[in-house]
């Protein structure tokens, strides 16, 4: 990130902050951060970082995605899916597993 | 992972989301690879859901039913816990009432080797736990909030597993950061969610293993279920021929 865009983000920006800024702090939150310690850091306040965090989830639904679901045809599932066998078996794809 | 309770109006039946653990939490079904990336997850299940109703309602399964007859020709499958339906793309291990009449182990080397290929989502799970630490504590968002968050989690974690992959310098480094995993609870930042959340970090990563529940099946689920038993009895068959066996605890290295 550069200075200019750091310097961008602690001014009054009406909302304006760089996308680089609002990642960092999307990522800063996600890795256990306390927006009371990004307020000071990018001069930002609490709603701002909230709407950031946000939009950045937003961001990541939107520009990735799991590989499964999107497959549309045999063809592609199976060519991916036999990429990834693993394990003992041949034929093993990849573990399933359910978390609480 | 952990979760406030939802209210009346983002579900009907908040209690459901309520899990036996004596804590609100979502019930998170995923699929991953050798690599730990996330293929496919669905975090939006209530907690009560049992992991074969949870993974019944998914698109993947939809995907797998239909195109199973390719999967099978192939000789691909799923591997999935005893709380999973066993189907011709899905493999689960043996019962215990199973295993009573298992003289020459066959069927304990197929729990065995299904328990180690197993071992992957284990550890996917627990690598993403570790990484983001919003996870240590209660997540306090709503309920739709919070299965985005996850997904977008899972995906940022798959991207960085991928650039991991590149890189072996940093795929040291980051074996080496989960190995050590500890959370520094005197961390001023830790410290500081502590004071505001009144709740003390915890990496807790717990999965449900309890066997499916008893209902009665559809035709095409039963045809599914016949042909998983004989592709599990191909490879109890595939393992007896190679003698491999579940090994013993005398040949067993233990991690210091």
């Amino acid at each position: 990130m550069s200075h200019r865009q750091t310097s961008a983000a602690q001014q009054h920006t009406c909302g304006y902050i760089p996308g680089e800024i609002k990642v960092a702090v999307a990522i800063r939150l996600l890795a256990g951060g306390s927006y009371l310690d990004l307020m000071p850091l990018f001069c930002m306040v609490k709603s701002s970082i909230h709407k950031a965090f946000d939009q950045v989830i937003h961001w990541v639904l939107c520009t990735f995605e799991f590989l499964l679901p999107a497959l549309p045809c045999c063809t592609n599932l199976l060519k991916i899916l036999k990429k990834r066998v693993v394990g003992i078996f041949m034929g093993v794809l990849e573990p399933s597993m359910g978390l609480q | 992972m952990r979760m406030t309770g939802p209210t009346l109006k983002e579900v009907l039946d908040p209690g459901n989301c309520h899990c036996r653990k004596g804590f609100y939490a979502p019930n998170v079904q995923a699929t991953c690879d050798k690599h730990k990336r996330f293929l496919w997850a669905h975090p939006m299940n209530k907690e009560s859901t049992h992991d074969s109703m949870a993974f019944a309602r998914t698109r993947l399964i939809e995907l797998l039913k239909e195109q199973a007859t390719k999967l099978k020709e192939q000789g691909l499958f799923l591997v999935g816990d005893s709380a999973h339906p066993l189907c011709s793309f899905l493999q689960t291990p043996h019962d215990q009432q199973d295993m009573q009449d298992d003289c020459d182990r066959v069927k304990d080397a197929h729990n065995c080797c299904l328990s180690a290929n197993r071992i992957w989502i284990e550890c996917s799970f627990g690598e993403f736990i570790m990484r983001w630490g919003m996870f240590w504590r209660t997540l306090r968002f709503g309920l739709v909030k919070n299965g985005n968050v996850i997904s977008a989690a899972m995906l940022l974690h798959n991207f960085i597993v991928e650039w991991r992959m590149t890189d072996k310098e940093q795929s040291g480094s980051e074996k080496q950061h989960f190995r050590q995993f500890t959370i520094d609870m005197d961390a001023p930042s830790q410290r500081q969610m502590t004071d505001l959340t009144g709740e003390l970090p915890h990496a807790l990563v717990t999965d449900n293993n309890e066997p499916k529940p008893a209902g009665r099946p559809s035709m095409s689920e039963k045809r599914l279920m016949e042909e998983g038993e004989v592709l599990r009895n191909t490879l109890m068959l595939a393992l007896a021929k190679d003698n491999l066996k579940r090994p013993k605890e005398s040949g067993m290295k233990h991690n210091n």
